[in-house]
């Protein structure tokens, strides 16, 4: 994975690291990514860091890549169908996560990017978990920037929170490329790992924008607590400690009858809303 | 899977087709940022990215570029720091040591989890500090070639 590429662009959800279909599709340009780990443009947004580092380093990505195409990296040159992007996503269709991507914001009775990730968040699978953490990390920050409410995140929130340490089981089908430097083994545990720590990277984007005096805000760091106790991404370490101390944590930020409360709050908001409309 | 790499083994790197990208001495020393590529694309490094997986190199290479070679006996005869993949590893845990010491523990592991994914190997320019750039060049220019050795 180039890190300046699409492959690892939150607006693509297909592909993180070694996890993917060998295609990816971009639902800012609307485009299948052919050839995703050579191309970029200056949206990028990158799944890997931290929201604060993903800002810093989006605001450098624009001003290298200033035209609003994709395009190699290498040479800054638009990529063009058929070889690089495809305007026809109809083949993805046949694949549950592509399907639910490349209908990115069209589901439901208004079309909206919830229903999107809750069509995710039903499919089985690593795959479907990786589109929903990273298009969702990406609506998170969209809804912000358009003045929406903190809250904005709260039911991918919870839906991460729930599965926090289960292992995500990644199948071998799950895998878009092998490499010889490691051992499949190895290739397994650092893509569960990245998986575990996107899961951190989510709840750490809802609650850094949570008021300063909701116990959420306490969340804004999970990651780096995370990173710091198992000092090397080793899964099985990681697991241990979202079960015990990172469980532990979010009890205290969001007790299930909390929970329970905000999301009849926003129900009723959300009805009322409808009623106004 | 290929074949265990040692010592006297070529490391690879993919970059344009028809130059190695010069690195900076003077440039910032953070390994980390090095490694996740902060501050973007082209961004000044005193380090050359090299790996011991073919694949990988061609990936860097991308479409446009090709694979260069080099060898560690060639890095330490021009006397630059080879940072081996697994002094690389040792480096970067927690907050990091050294010149991987970092800020973020979360970025340090990132940064290892691709070094190992990557089996990336390391040339420090720093040694050249001072020197003219011209002199980087051809230090860069003396170390890899197209032809594997």
């Amino acid at each position: 994975m180039i890190l300046l590429s699409c492959s690892n662009c939150s607006y693509n959800g297909l592909q993180y690291g070694s996890i993917g279909l060998s295609v990816g599709y971009c639902v800012q340009h609307l485009v299948v990514l052919r050839c995703a780990d050579e191309t970029t443009c200056p949206r990028h947004l990158r799944k890997d860091l931290d929201a604060e580092s993903r800002e810093q380093e989006q605001v450098q990505h624009r001003k290298n890549f200033t035209h609003d195409v994709v395009q190699f990296i290498a040479s800054e040159q638009p990529a063009e169908a058929p070889d690089a992007i495809d305007h026809d996503p109809s083949p993805l269709e046949e694949d549950l996560v592509g399907e639910a991507v490349t209908n990115w914001g069209f589901l439901g009775t208004n079309g909206t990017k919830i229903a999107s990730l809750a069509q995710l968040h039903s499919i089985p699978g690593v795959r479907a978990e990786l589109a929903m953490l990273s298009l969702g990390r990406a609506y998170v920050r969209t809804c912000l920037r358009n003045k929406g409410p903190w809250t904005s995140g709260f039911h991918i929130f919870w839906w991460t929170r729930r599965r926090l340490w289960e292992d995500p089981r990644i199948q071998v089908t799950d895998l878009r490329y092998q490499r010889s430097a490691v051992s499949m083994r190895r290739q397994f545990e650092l893509a569960t790992w990245s998986i575990l720590m996107l899961r951190l990277q989510l709840i750490s984007d809802v609650a850094r924008v949570a008021p300063e005096t909701d116990d959420l805000s306490a969340l804004s760091d999970v990651q780096e607590r995370a990173a710091e106790a198992v000092q090397t991404p080793d899964p099985a370490s990681l697991a241990a400690w979202l079960q015990s101390e990172g469980n532990a944590l979010l009890a205290k930020a969001m007790p299930y009858e909390r929970y329970r409360a905000m999301r009849a709050s926003l129900h009723k908001e959300e009805a009322e809303d409808a009623d106004d409309g | 899977m290929a074949a265990i790499w040692g010592i006297d083994d070529p490391l690879l790197r993919g970059d344009h087709g028809d130059s190695v990208s010069v690195p900076d001495p003077a440039a910032p020393d953070s390994i980390v940022r090095h490694i996740l590529f902060l501050d973007g694309a082209g961004r000044a490094t005193p380090y050359s990215s090299t790996t011991e997986d073919e694949p990988t190199a061609r990936i860097f290479a991308g479409r446009d570029g090709r694979v260069w070679f080099t060898l560690v006996d060639r890095i330490q005869t021009a006397e630059l720091r080879y940072i081996s993949n697994s002094e690389l590893l040792g480096l970067l845990r927690g907050k990091g040591k050294g010149a991987a010491a970092w800020p973020k523990a979360s970025e340090v592991l990132l940064a290892r989890a691709r070094a190992e994914e990557w089996g990336e190997h390391l040339i420090d320019f720093r040694a050249l500090k001072g020197r003219a750039a011209a002199d980087v060049k051809t230090t860069v220019d003396v170390l890899f070639t197209k032809e594997r050795p």
